[in-house]
């Protein structure tokens, strides 16, 4: 799932461990999430979008698959 | 109207008290017992009973002395280090409750028993080939379909609480 995390991550001037610090996940979750390679879960997206002050749907960019 | 629980009720107290201890030096013990069946499981073996019956039971006391030992010593090596580096311990803490991490490990289970279920029946049937006791092969197949329908029950299970 595409994201806009790094971005919003960055702008915020907040380094990965930071980040996981203070969502209490590791730093390579951080970083799956980052590159799209794995999907949070409910919980956890909700965790980041209220750590930023954002909704879910402002950092994580729902697409349907088209087959 | 007091709820009388079973911590309420002095009897219980101590009890409870005494597995709190326990809890702390549940390591310990645990150490101990360990090294009692490793030091124990050869002395056996000079016993007449145990040589012509229960042959292997020394062996396995040892073997189960070994893990108990490595457990316990490994688990009190561990906590000695928390004490002196407790940012290792939240770190760790994190680490294993990180929903990555218990995804990824939930998924490499489940694709090793997987493989399990086709190696272990290969196993069965070499054995059954190979000619050796029907009490062993029957065994196996029992610890098998145990393993088999222990899976079945749970995904049953947890389509009704899911």
């Amino acid at each position: 799932m595409k994201n806009r995390l790094e971005e919003i991550r960055k702008q915020r001037g907040i380094n990965q461990e930071e980040l996981a610090a203070a969502l209490e996940v590791s730093r390579q979750t951080i970083g799956s999430l980052e590159n799209g390679r794995y999907n949070p879960s409910i919980i956890l997206a909700f965790k980041i979008a209220r750590f930023f002050g954002t909704t879910i749907e402002q950092i994580f960019i729902y697409e349907e698959e088209t087959k | 109207m007091k709820r009388y629980t079973p911590t309420c009720i002095p009897k219980f107290r101590s009890l409870r008290m005494g597995v709190l201890r326990t809890k702390r030096y549940k390591n310990y013990l645990i150490t101990a017992a360990g090294l009692i069946l490793i030091i124990g499981g050869p002395a056996l073996s000079y016993i007449e009973f145990f040589q012509e019956s229960l042959k292997g039971l020394p062996y396995g006391l040892i073997g189960i002395g070994c893990g108990m030992f490595g457990y316990g010593f490994g688990e009190l090596y561990t906590k000695r280090v928390y004490r002196k580096h407790p940012d290792i311990e939240h770190q760790n803490e994190i680490n294993k409750n990180d929903e990555r991490n218990i995804t990824l490990g939930n998924i490499a289970k489940a694709k090793a028993f997987n493989i399990m279920t086709y190696v272990f029946g290969a196993v069965i049937l070499a054995f059954g080939f190979m000619g050796i006791s029907p009490e062993i092969v029957l065994t196996l197949v029992a610890v098998y379909l145990f393993v088999e329908i222990y899976a079945v029950y749970n995904r049953i299970r947890l389509e009704k609480e899911l």
